[in-house]
């Protein structure tokens, strides 16, 4: 479809733009939004583009996983710290590997062509063979969505960051199967739709539980619970019971107290109490002692 | 449509248990219910399974589901059924220790990851089967956010990381790998006529990085050194009788799928790849000895218990090292082997941990004199994971370490494999020793089914002339340890109240919870060691040719 290529070229320079905002964004609502934008458009980055029972279960998927997290993301979690190298590093990082993958598509269409001409046709990435700019630019796409989705994933301390580059993944390796033109296999694409559904399911059930238990997103990395837990008398080999561990006779589940940003006090503030009149400092009638309390003048 | 009722059941019955169980209260109990009956269900359902013989042909009209796309085989047959078997045995034992508390995201997590598995073993697409494999990863969340523990937290994170990572590797592999075989035929063609037998630079190159990104993929999710520091932590923060559930089961799936991979798009380009080989056999002897070194080092019995899996899980690294479709008969028949052990393995020790409140080894020290059924359990565990010369485990690990590496080298292989050996043999030797305090207050393993103790209190009094006749005999204060008091009183209680036969036949269950389930962990080791043994021929099962007759390049 050569009337729509241009648009398939600019979409795939829109969800690395998105991929972008998902990494580097402070705003937890606005990163989130930001990957919606990518792994719904990733699905889109092909040529020719699949049927429409493709495309529908690739939207699909892509955007209950997206608005899973997003609704996860509710009651205005605080900022995070987001990537450490800002906008300008993700977006140089991104046009660099963008730049890489477009380059490297060409060297392997060239592979391919001479492949073809010595022999049998090779089957896969017919479209990158026959010079199409689409999967150049699928490849430039999967490529940045890998470069930043790195960080997050490998080094990722913060719980929405993590789940935001595992997400940014999966739509890289869905670009990367659309520059390859394996196929849109109807019953394949709707597995991969509920992949993604799932994954971005699992990302808000995290988020989710790191809002409620912790009140922020930070990915705090022990894996035995809080220091706290630990300095009561519990050592290695004797943790914090799971649940009826000990039969219905055992201890109590021990826990820790919520920790305030978990429970923030929403009640209404009481109105402020009226000053009280300062007492009177001297004897007197107007302007001495008394003045100003009833009875007085 | 006993493929789709199998699937059905098992998405029905995650779904009710997971919505009952999160509720409590009589949805509790009836999401468990119809969880449990699921589970049942599917057991029935896989034996009954039909499963033609399609291998690498076209694939028939109206076989399978999804035009196609899902077709039974006898593989997935069979590991399905003990998939279900297994965990019907797990759940068994999680209601006798906790109640329908201690079903609460183990149930659906089972059933959902068996309807996730049992869609990677039938799929006969590459990019299906991966997408299953990397859902059925997935279930491991659903146990460790169960309940509002801060630890589970990071474990989640971990989890899914290891599944999306595993699956984007194995993915991206399989949508690179027809290239890479476009690639060589162009190469060694001319003219129509093959000119060249291995490819060139590039295309090895490129074969090679596929083939050490799927073992990669497998490294990843099976806890292979050096991604194995995941496996301690989870085995710290998740209940310990999920830990069958996350540790053996889980990888099964994606192991299988990128072993289909590799068997129908990499192993038949035949191209000399030493070097890759080495490596990843490089990777596995370490991840055997260092395994094993530290099982057998460690003191707490759930690290013990996620550094054997690892071990055992290298030989499925050492199946992808071979590079040849030979490895794939042997190297599916490890893996079910070694799920079917581990599990008798892992569901053994937290049955021991709940048992002698504790999973400190040296305070286990006497546990075989208090629980006899348990030490006969891991015995057979034992027996199961090595094997004897003529079992299929025996056969397959045998096999591939053949397959794999040259004659100096394959006895090498053969002779790690046992490396873990001394670490069964500790467990063993510390069960025979004299009995630590904690295992002397443990309530004993025998059956009480007085009739005296049944009765209730006052009966007993008019019987006994106000001093009950257990109490008057002796009886009652033959046990005067706290822990024996309880297993007394719950036998008490079991008898007060019970109004209908469902109701008796619980509360009995409950009273003798010791002694059934140490009797339900010597079934899952007789189960494992059937499966090492062979039973119901899975060797020629696992041998089958594989049912991914679209590859990636053509569906």
């Amino acid at each position: 479809m050569p009337t729509v290529t241009p648009a398939l070229v600019i979409l795939a320079v829109i969800v690395t733009a998105a991929a972008v905002v998902a990494t580097s964004a402070r705003e937890p609502r606005f990163a989130a939004l930001g990957m919606i934008v990518a792994i719904v458009g990733a699905a889109y980055v092909t040529d020719p583009l699949p049927g429409a029972v493709a495309l529908a279960a690739r939207l699909a998927g892509s955007a209950l996983g997206g608005y899973l997290v997003w609704v996860s993301l509710r009651g205005a979690p605080p900022p995070t710290a987001g990537w450490q190298v800002g906008w300008p590093g993700a977006a140089a990082v991104s046009i660099v590997a963008f730049a890489i993958g477009w380059l490297a598509s060409g060297t392997v269409a060239n592979a391919i062509v001479a492949a073809t001409g010595s022999g049998p046709t090779v089957g896969a990435a017919a479209a990158l063979a026959a010079g199409s700019p689409v999967p150049r630019a699928g490849f430039g796409a999967a490529l940045a969505l890998s470069a930043l989705a790195a960080a997050p994933v490998l080094l990722g301390r913060d719980v929405l960051r993590l789940g935001l580059g595992l997400l940014l993944l999966l739509a890289a390796v869905g670009l990367l199967r659309n520059v390859m033109a394996v196929g849109t296999d109807g019953p394949v694409e709707l597995a991969l739709a509920v992949l993604t559904a799932l994954a971005g399911a699992g990302v808000a059930a995290i988020v989710a539980r790191s809002l409620t238990v912790h009140g922020d997103l930070d990915l705090r990395g022990s894996g035995r619970g809080d220091g706290a837990v630990r300095h009561r008398g519990l050592d290695a080999a004797h943790p914090r019971p799971w649940p009826g561990m000990y039969g219905p006779y055992g201890p109590r589940r021990r826990s820790l107290p919520p920790s305030p940003g978990a429970h923030p006090d929403q009640r209404r503030p009481k109105r402020p109490a009226p000053a009280r009149p300062e007492p009177p400092s001297s004897p007197g009638g107007a302007g001495g002692y008394g003045t100003g309390w009833p009875g007085t003048r | 449509m006993e493929l789709l009722l199998l699937l059905g059941l098992g998405a029905f019955g995650a779904v009710a248990s997971w919505v009952g169980l999160a509720r409590g209260g009589r949805a509790g109990q009836a999401g468990a219910m119809l969880g449990g009956l699921s589970l049942l269900g599917m057991v029935a359902v896989s034996f009954a399974l039909n499963a033609p013989r399609v291998g690498s042909g076209d694939i028939p009209e109206g076989v399978g589901i999804l035009d196609g796309r899902l077709i039974p085989n006898n593989y997935m047959r069979l590991v399905v059924a003990l998939w279900a078997l297994d965990a019907a045995l797990i759940v068994f034992i999680a209601w006798l220790a906790s109640g329908l508390a201690g079903l609460r995201g183990l149930l659906p997590a089972m059933l959902a990851s068996i309807a996730g598995g049992a869609v990677a073993f039938a799929a006969t697409n590459l990019t299906l089967g991966a997408a299953a494999a990397g859902a059925t990863g997935l279930v491991a969340l659903v146990v460790l956010l169960a309940w509002r523990d801060p630890s589970g937290i990071p474990a989640s994170a971990r989890e899914l990381r290891t599944s999306v990572i595993s699956t984007v590797l194995l993915m991206a592999a399989i949508v690179v790998a027809p290239l890479a075989a476009g690639l060589q035929v162009g190469d060694a063609t001319s003219g129509g006529s093959l000119v060249v037998a291995d490819g060139s630079q590039g295309v090895l190159a490129l074969v090679g990085l596929l083939v050490l990104a799927i073992a990669l993929a497998v490294a990843i999710r099976l806890g292979a050194i050096p991604f194995h520091l995941r496996v301690p932590q989870l085995s710290d923060v998740a209940p310990p009788i999920a830990l069958p559930l996350l540790l053996a089961w889980v990888p099964v799936p994606l192991a299988v799928v990128g072993l289909a991979t590799v068997d129908l798009l990499l192993a038949p380009l035949a191209l000399s790849l030493g070097g890759e080989q080495l490596i990843i056999v490089a990777v596995a002897i370490v991840t055997l000895a260092g395994a094993a070194l530290a099982a057998f080092l460690q003191d707490d019995l759930r690290h013990t218990t996620g550094y054997l899996v690892i071990a055992d899980g290298a030989f499925v690294l050492i199946g992808f090292a071979a590079l040849t479709p030979e490895a794939w008969g042997p190297a599916r028949t490890w893996l079910v082997a070694l799920a079917a052990t581990k599990t008798a393995l892992a569901t053994w020790a937290a049955v021991m941990e709940g048992r002698f409140l504790t999973r400190n080894i040296p305070d286990l020290r006497g546990w075989i004199r208090r629980s006899p059924l348990l030490g006969a359990a891991l015995l057979l565990t034992t027996v199961a994971t090595f094997g004897l010369p003529g079992w299929a485990a025996y056969q397959a690990r045998t096999t591939l370490a053949e397959l794999s590496a040259t004659p100096p080298l394959d006895t090498v292989l053969v002779v790690l494999a046992f490396l873990t050996l001394p670490t069964y043999l500790r467990l063993l030797g510390v069960g025979t020793g004299s009995p630590t305090s904690r295992v002397d207050r443990a309530a004993p393993e025998r059956i009480m089914r007085r009739r005296v103790e049944i009765l209730p209190v006052e009966v007993e009094d008019v019987i006994g002339g106000g001093t009950s006749v257990a109490a008057a005999s002796g009886t009652r204060n033959a046990y005067p340890s706290p822990a024996r008091r309880v297993a007394r009183r719950s036998s008490d209680m079991a008898s007060r109240g019970a109004v209908s036969a469902g109701r008796r036949l619980t509360r009995a269950m409950r009273r003798d919870a010791t002694e059934l389930a140490a009797a339900a962990v010597l079934t899952l080791a007789v189960l494992a060691a059937l499966t090492a043994w062979g039973v119901l021929d899975i060797g020629s099962a696992a041998s089958e040719p594989a049912p991914i007759t679209t590859n990636a390049a053509s569906d």
